[in-house]
């Protein structure tokens, strides 16, 4: 196989070789007339140039330009609508979710705040009760012991006056009703009980 | 002492004040007598105005001439010993009592203490029954207020008695 590669280089180099040499004679004839030879291709070219790139094709090209142009703006625009749709989703999901999370926690500083309130509120009226009720037992005792003092005070007064109260009370009913005669001989009596002791403060009283 | 003249006191003279009116009812009688001799007209004298009944009373039981002036004399003495020195009482009572009660009174108070002794009435209707004696120096309650004081714990024990049946 190599010497077929080797075979197949030389080939090509001697082909090469050829090709060169006849490349250089090819060559030396034309410097004989390269000024007017350059110059009509020049000018062939300047003609061609006018003639391929006209107006026509030109306008040609500019509305492809315009086209291709329109094109990429267009597909700009579109991802630039995609980005911003996306962009727009993700800020409202983040705003959303900033916004759940600032309530979130608003709100559970808030019920925390109206729980302490809460707490504060039932310390405060439980203290109150309690206070209202101490203030009621001890109202409460000292007015049992009050009665009770009172009680025993109108029962010893009443003790002490039932006599008068009696007295009193017969007078009101049957005053009016005694008549001095039926009490004659127990005034009497009693004053014969006493006839002596009377006797002797007569005599020796005054 | 009053006792020397040997007077009576009529039962229509309780008190002190009694006594007074019949010493200004004598006093009348001899002012009037006294002006009727100075005049010397005899026949008025038999004409003597209407004295009052304790003074008539007094007379006719101590047999004092009312024209005679040594009764008179007499009389108005015993009267001023009387009202200077006699035994006094004060009775007081719920109610004013009547004549015939006071009569009795009077009567057994000249019957048993003394003869000539002076009542003198009052009115205290607070003691419901009974009456309260003052002599000089002592003081008497007889009166149905004092026999309440007296059995206090047994009118309390009477009060109580219907309570405690009722709670049985």
């Amino acid at each position: 196989m190599t010497i077929w590669w080797l075979a197949a280089i030389l080939v090509t180099l001697g082909s090469g070789g050829i090709s060169l040499i006849w490349l250089f004679v090819k060559l030396d004839r034309l410097k004989v007339s390269d000024g007017e030879s350059r110059k009509r291709v020049l000018d062939s070219a300047n003609s061609d140039v006018e003639h391929i790139f006209n107006n026509e094709f030109r306008e040609e090209l500019r509305n492809r330009g315009r086209l291709y142009f329109e094109k990429i703006i267009a597909e700009n625009a579109m991802f630039l609508q995609q980005d911003l749709r996306l962009t727009t989703s993700d800020l409202n999901e983040y705003m959303k979710r900033e916004l759940l999370s600032k309530l979130r926690e608003e709100f559970s500083k808030y019920e925390e705040s109206i729980t302490d309130a809460k707490q504060l509120a039932t310390e405060s009226i439980e203290k109150t009760k309690q206070t209202i009720e101490d203030e009621r037992k001890l109202l409460s005792d000292k007015l049992t012991e009050e009665i009770e003092v009172e009680k025993e005070r109108m029962v010893k007064r009443f003790s002490e006056n039932a006599a008068d109260i009696v007295n009193h009370y017969v007078l009101a009913a049957i005053g009016e009703q005694i008549d001095l005669s039926d009490q004659l001989d127990f005034i009497i009596s009693e004053i014969e009980n006493n006839k002596n002791d009377i006797i002797e403060d007569i005599k020796h009283g005054s | 002492m009053v006792r020397k003249e040997n007077f009576q006191l009529p039962t229509i003279i309780v008190g002190r004040s009694d006594v007074m009116k019949l010493r200004r009812d004598l006093l009348a009688a001899e002012d009037y007598i006294s002006q009727i001799e100075l005049r010397g007209s005899k026949a008025s004298l038999k004409h003597l105005p209407r004295i009052s009944q304790r003074l008539s009373d007094f007379n006719d039981i101590n047999g004092v001439n009312i024209m005679n002036r040594d009764d008179r004399n007499r009389s108005l003495l015993f009267i001023n010993e009387l009202l200077k020195s006699a035994p006094e009482l004060h009775i007081s009572f719920a109610s004013d009592p009547s004549s015939a009660f006071l009569l009795k009174i009077i009567i057994w108070f000249r019957n048993n203490i003394d003869p000539l002794i002076l009542v003198n009435i009052g009115l205290e209707p607070s003691i419901v029954a009974g009456c309260t004696l003052r002599s000089a120096n002592r003081y008497y309650d007889f009166s149905l207020r004092h026999n309440f004081a007296a059995h206090r714990d047994l009118l309390i024990n009477g009060l109580k008695e219907p309570l405690v049946n009722n709670k049985v």
